[in-house]
């Protein structure tokens, strides 16, 4: 059975406050430690704060262990532990708070500098307090033995301090919701679960003068589970970290293999279709022996195919790039002369189609350029291969602040349904017998991709038989 | 006077492909891998090396470098034959030293065509 009353008094008294403050100096220091570490690994501004809190925390405890084992076991006499320890215990807690306060609502700013000043601020008040607290005690304890009024007072400024330096944070976590901040519940209410010890103090002080011993006692345990609790999320975080640096890793080993494994099989898929290509031409040049027209067609159509495949190889290759997100190298392009000349005329020509620039005047926009050529040409061609007479027509303009380019032709047109398909790989429009048009389905998802990159998007609108427009929008 | 042409190829349909597209202008020598190309390069000293990136034994580029540190073979031209996942641009800063580059598949005009214009230049 536990005798509730040892415990209490345990508590209540000299003895079980130097024992309560060992075990609470052990917590702050292994906190300060853990933080530490974690500091030598990531020197990330807001550690810094929350080491120098929890380390002005570790000392206030050593200084008040060490005062008190001194009273205990030494000769210190009671009432000069009350002479040292007060307005210092106090005025270092409160500069604890102000440090971890600040560093818990850093994430929460997006210039640090701001929260340094706030806490230089902070520091520069609780100071003058502290000096005029401290002055004030030894004053009266020069000049009025027995009176504590300034104790009395200082406490109740201090604790003040400490009561707003716990609604502050908890204020900012709750209120900016839309900041992401993980154990966003467990630190408020690690802080809430610190407000009560002060609160309960400031109630003794007002109502009982300090006098209540249950209430004394029963603040205690607070701030020692409110630092557990913080603890915690210190460990959380760093847990967090190593799990996600692990999960990094073996992206980037994933990643490593893929390249390893496309490369590999594109030179294997290439040198077979060289020999094709090579003894192709042996043939078709006569070179082993004469060939007649019928062969000649044939040759022809094994050329084609030959192309076809190329084309595909190089798609899935881009595409496979694209796929492991390869950082875009944004300049300036201007699209007026890309608009006059490109590779996408001559292919026209063959088709006897014409393609028109809107633009007057330069256009420029902020892009990968080899990339966004690509893009533009994907949709060029497109353009050309489901269009059999009419033109293809070329522009862009702003429009609320995005740039718009677009490609319009008086082709086919896409029918409704498969609209919403276009974009994706290997998809063909089936209804027009499109396999004889060759492409490898893959042009729009590679130009789908790079667009997305951007932070952009493409749109299509189309009607059978009157055309289709494709806008890019960055 | 046909020039020599040496190609280091390991592939073995390719290399014969080779030979029947360019022995008509040229003497062709062939070679199936990097080391013994190397070592028919310093035998015959050719005008021109078609070499292909991906070797076995030693690698294209190694192959390509000394052959022309050689000083025995200053005057041999070297052709890169390279794939799309290694662009032009990217061989060219690794400074190999080759003259030209042909990018697999290949047509055998363009072959051709870009042996004679090194041979030129």
């Amino acid at each position: 059975m536990i005798d509730f009353h040892q415990i209490f008094f345990l508590l209540g008294n000299i003895e079980g406050d130097l024992i309560k403050g060992l075990i609470e100096l052990l917590l702050f220091t292994f906190t300060t430690y853990m933080l530490t570490s974690e500091y030598t690994r990531d020197p990330r501004r807001e550690l810094k704060y929350l080491i120098a809190g929890f380390g002005a925390l570790s000392f206030e405890k050593l200084l008040s262990t060490v005062v008190l084992a001194n009273v205990v076991f030494g000769d210190l006499g009671f009432v000069s532990y009350k002479y040292y320890l007060p307005v210092i215990d106090n005025a270092l807690e409160v500069l604890a708070l102000i440090l971890l306060a600040n560093a818990f609502i850093f994430p929460f700013f997006s210039k640090g500098d701001k929260i340094k000043k706030n806490i230089v601020y902070q520091i520069m008040l609780l100071a003058g307090v502290f000096l005029i607290a401290q002055s004030s005690l030894i004053l009266e304890v020069i000049l009025w033995e027995g009176s504590y009024s300034s104790y009395y007072w200082s406490s109740i400024v201090f604790i003040c301090m400490k009561l707003l330096l716990i609604i502050y944070p908890i204020y900012t976590i709750h209120s900016r919701k839309d900041t992401p901040y993980k154990y966003r519940q467990s630190i408020i209410i690690a802080f809430m679960i610190y407000f009560i010890d002060p609160f309960i103090k400031i109630v003794n002080l007002v109502f009982f003068d300090g006098n209540n011993a249950r209430l004394f006692v029963a603040s205690h345990p607070f701030p020692f589970i409110a630092v557990a609790l913080f603890t915690r999320v210190m460990y959380l975080k760093v847990a967090d970290k190593a799990y996600l640096k692990r999960e990094l890793a073996h992206e980037k080993e994933l990643n490593e293999m893929k390249d390893k494994f496309v490369s590999t099989i594109s030179h294997e898929l290439r040198t077979p279709l060289t020999s094709i290509n090579l003894y192709t031409s042996l043939l078709k040049d006569k070179k082993l022996g004469e060939v007649n027209k019928k062969q000649r067609g044939a040759m022809d159509t094994i050329k084609q195919e030959t192309e076809r495949l190329k084309a595909l190889i190089n798609d899935i290759l881009d595409l496979s790039k694209l796929e492991k997100k390869k950082e875009l190298k944004i300049e300036e392009f201007d699209l007026y002369g890309f608009f006059e000349n490109n590779a996408c005329y001559a292919l026209a020509k063959e088709k006897r189609l014409k393609i028109e620039n809107k633009l007057k005047k330069r256009f420029i926009i902020e892009v990968d350029i080899e990339k966004f050529k690509q893009v533009l040409i994907n949709l060029i061609s497109n353009a050309i291969k489901y269009t059999d007479k009419g033109k293809i027509i070329l522009n862009a303009y702003k429009r609320k602040g995005d740039a718009v380019i677009s490609v319009r032709d008086t082709g086919k047109g896409i029918p409704l349904p498969d609209l919403k398909n276009i974009f994706n790989k290997f998809y063909q429009v089936e209804h027009y017998a499109t396999r004889d048009k060759g492409g490898s389905g893959l042009g729009l998802t590679i130009a789908n991709e790079i667009v997305k990159a951007h932070n952009g998007r493409i749109d299509v609108k189309s009607a059978l038989g009157k055309g289709s427009e494709f806008r890019v929008i960055i | 006077m046909k020039k020599n042409v040496l190609v280091i190829e390991d592939d073995e349909n390719i290399a014969r492909a080779h030979e029947m597209i360019l022995s008509e202008d040229f003497n062709v020598h062939v070679a199936e891998d990097g080391e013994k190309g190397l070592a028919k390069a310093k035998e015959i000293k050719p005008d021109l090396v078609i070499l292909d990136l991906m070797l076995p034994k030693i690698h294209g580029i190694d192959v390509c470098k000394s052959i022309k540190s050689d000083e025995g073979m200053k005057n041999t031209k070297v052709v890169m034959v390279t794939a799309k996942d290694q662009p032009k641009d990217e061989l060219k800063g690794m400074d190999t030293g080759a003259d030209d580059y042909i990018m697999k598949p290949f047509e055998a005009d363009e072959l051709k065509h870009v042996i004679n214009q090194v041979l030129e230049k």
